[in-house]
């Protein structure tokens, strides 16, 4: 039995030191209870607030897609790394932008670019275009198509806005037209609700 | 600190003795047969399910269209579903039966109520299938290492303390005096596992935290699953087998002590070294960078303990194929752990960050160090637990090839290829395409090297099968080999 108590008590200290050091500790450095959520900067009003409705849905399409296996959603302080000058955005993020967020998806890999603050860079169209057929936008992407998140729908009174332009064998039968389903308009109101367009007091964006 | 006190005395070797020891061993191999046949046997199912979906995940990443009409079998699914099965399938399972037959076998003491132990093995494995499938209809998480869903943790919890119970239950009743350096590596990890397994998955799923919180559990859960479990269950197998396979001692058996110390306490330290560069106060990714460091005295003295055992006993190591698999196991784990100490440090990390560095490391440390040390304990403890020479014995050498070769086919490829891309991801005038042509053409050496490994997993599963109708046969039949001797005396 003592040695098993020694080796218990070593785990022990290995574990729950580090936990509670760690993830306790440091839990409570990064919780919305220490960090302010809707503060003033050079006088502007700054309100962070959580993801609702479609993109609230659209964070989860993220998520079971597995987006996260290539890509990322943190832009890296200036001097490390060139993510500013990539144009990912126009300051690093902090903890306060994750802060209300109940899924951070922070990401490890960057096969594709980093999407912290893709909504400033693409629009809707751009998006559904590239879930429907990366390679018609960029043929080096190695992302997959999402294809299936896509349907056709007989055209009614007149084409939807979100329609996809397309010509040719890819085109669908006259009088229909393709769409995207509620996944993919969550995820594209998602993928537009990412955007580092306001200052934090610790983070301010290079002009 | 009797437990890591100086090295335990041989046994005696008087006659009496050893024949004694020998029927107390062969009691123990008797008792574990059906939980150690049912972690191998669903270890190995896992294998094979690994080998396929490794294959789709790889070849995806070059070739984004294939086999991907529907989302189940899209590359952000198969490549959760394919590291899941690895490491809690493979791995884990793999894990639980060489732990506790070698827990039970130093301390000689027979496994009790193995029936309950097959018991665990269906919690876990099931909790493990429902993760499977719950990852692939999109339940899936967005943390490494910790893919499967939330509502299977306590599934596999219950099924991870039952063995764990068991582990820890054989080595209070142990019936020698002697407590060896793989005994405290396993008591170690098995108390180590289910507790972060526990942590982690409390704060995720039950009391999830908001925020970057997230991921500095998930990180912290990662970094302690490779050290505290992989490497405790690793290094545990290497000090027992290394010995009895070379028929030498560890070489500094009295520094095992420190590697030990360096890996419980640094252990659990290490995972937040990945979050650089990211959203949070440089005195946690500092921690981790410094804990990862600390660690280097474990990876030195373990890597070195046992590379040196093994050339240090002339002539053992040719001809030997399992021990060679140890031997690759070994070298792995040094590799893999001079990595893990050096890349997080900043300016390295500064390039490697978000490339495939990341998986050269995470392949090298979770299939060349810890895979290769359970394939060469399965090697080793099968025929003895079963009675039974393994029937195609060419088939180890072949196995052992085509690992290595697949090994430095996927490691050597991503690493370097990683390097490249992370210093032209770092460099804004070179554009993002050309970062992803880089990448994706040394990814082709992964996608060839996973079919040699693939190749060797078949070869092992021919004799895993063979191994098991040979002793099926041996058991429903025993008088079968006099019968044919009798009708081969007739023909003639």
């Amino acid at each position: 039995m003592k040695q098993l108590f020694t080796l218990f008590l070593l785990v022990f200290a290995g574990v729950a030191c580090s936990w509670v050091c760690l993830l306790l500790v440091g839990s409570g450095e990064l919780s919305a209870g220490k960090l302010e959520t809707s503060l003033t900067v050079a006088g502007d009003d700054v309100v962070l607030e959580t993801d609702l409705g479609l993109a609230a849905r659209g964070k989860q399409v993220y998520r079971e897609l597995g987006c996260v296996q290539c890509h990322t959603q943190q832009v890296r302080r200036p001097g490390y790394g060139g993510d500013l000058e990539r144009g990912w955005g126009s300051r690093q993020t902090v903890a306060r932008d994750y802060v209300l967020q109940d899924l951070v998806a922070l990401g490890n890999r960057r096969i594709g670019p980093d999407l912290a603050d893709v909504g400033s860079r693409r629009d809707a169209e751009w998006f559904y275009r590239h879930l429907y057929d990366p390679s018609s936008l960029a043929d080096w992407s190695t992302s997959p198509s999402y294809a299936h998140l896509f349907y056709d729908k007989e055209v009614t009174d007149e084409t939807s806005p979100t329609a996809l332009k397309l010509e040719g064998n890819d085109a669908p039968d006259p009088g229909f037209e393709r769409v995207p389903n509620f996944d993919a308009r969550a995820l594209v109101a998602y993928l537009e609700s990412l955007k580092l367009d306001y200052d934090l007091p610790e983070s301010k964006r290079v002009k | 600190m009797t437990v890591i006190g100086p090295s335990p005395q041989p046994p005696s070797r008087d006659a009496h003795g050893a024949s004694r020891l020998s029927a107390e061993i062969a009691e123990v191999d008797r008792s574990i047969r059906l939980p150690f046949l049912f972690f191998i046997l669903s270890g190995w199912v896992w294998l094979l399910a690994a080998s396929f979906f490794g294959y789709l995940t790889f070849w995806k990443a070059h070739n984004p269209e294939f086999l991907n009409a529907q989302a189940w079998i899209s590359f952000g699914r198969v490549a959760p579903a394919f590291n899941a099965m690895l490491v809690y399938g493979f791995a884990c399972n793999f894990a639980f039966g060489l732990g506790l037959w070698i827990v039970s076998r130093l301390g000689r003491v027979p496994v009790r109520y193995p029936i309950l132990l097959a018991v665990a093995a269906i919690f876990w494995n099931g909790g493990v299938n429902i993760g499977i499938f719950g990852i692939l209809r999109g339940d899936l998480n967005v943390f490494d290492y910790f893919e499967l869903p939330g509502y299977v943790a306590p599934i596999i919890l219950a099924g991870l303390l039952f063995v764990s119970v068991w582990v820890i239950l054989a080595f209070i009743n142990r019936r020698s005096d002697a407590v060896y350096a793989a005994q405290w590596y396993l008591v170690a990890g098995f108390l180590a596992f289910p507790w972060i397994f526990l942590i982690a998955a409390a704060m995720l799923f039950v009391y999830p935290t908001a925020g970057v919180s997230q991921p500095l559990v998930a990180n912290w859960y990662a970094g302690s699953l490779l050290w505290l479990w992989f490497g405790s269950v690793g290094a545990a197998l290497l000090y027992y087998l290394i010995p009895k396979l070379s028929g030498k001692p560890i070489l500094a058996y009295d520094l095992a002590r420190f590697g030990f110390l360096a890996l419980v306490l640094a252990g659990a330290w290490t995972g937040t070294a990945r979050l650089s560069g990211g959203p949070f106060p440089a005195w946690i990714i500092t921690v981790g960078i410094a804990s990862g460091l600390l660690l280097l005295v474990f990876f030195l003295i373990t890597g070195i303990n046992f590379l040196g055992s093994m050339s240090s006993a002339p002539g053992a190591l040719s001809g030997n194929t399992v021990l060679q698999f140890a031997f690759v196991g070994s070298l792995s784990l040094l590799l893999s752990g001079l990595a893990s100490a050096l890349l997080p440090l900043r300016s390295i990390n500064e390039v490697v960050q978000f490339t495939i560095v990341g998986e050269a490391r995470h392949f090298l440390l979770l299939y060349g160090f810890f895979s290769m040390v359970a394939f060469a304990g399965v090697y080793y403890a099968l025929p003895r637990i079963l009675q039974q020479d393994w029937p195609m014995a060419f088939m180890i050498p072949a196995h052992l090839y085509t690992a290595v070769i697949g090994l430095l086919l996927v490691v050597f490829p991503l690493a370097l290829g990683g390097w490249n891309q992370g210093v032209a991801l770092n460099d804004p005038s070179i554009p993002f395409a050309e970062v992803v042509r880089t990448a994706t053409v040394w990814m082709l050496g992964r996608s060839l090297g996973w079919l040699f490994i693939i190749f060797g997993h078949l070869a092992f599963s021919l004799n895993l099968v063979l191994i098991l109708v040979e002793k099926c046969k041996s058991v429903c039949c025993p008088d079968r080999d006099y019968a044919e001797a009798v009708k081969e005396g007739v023909g003639s």
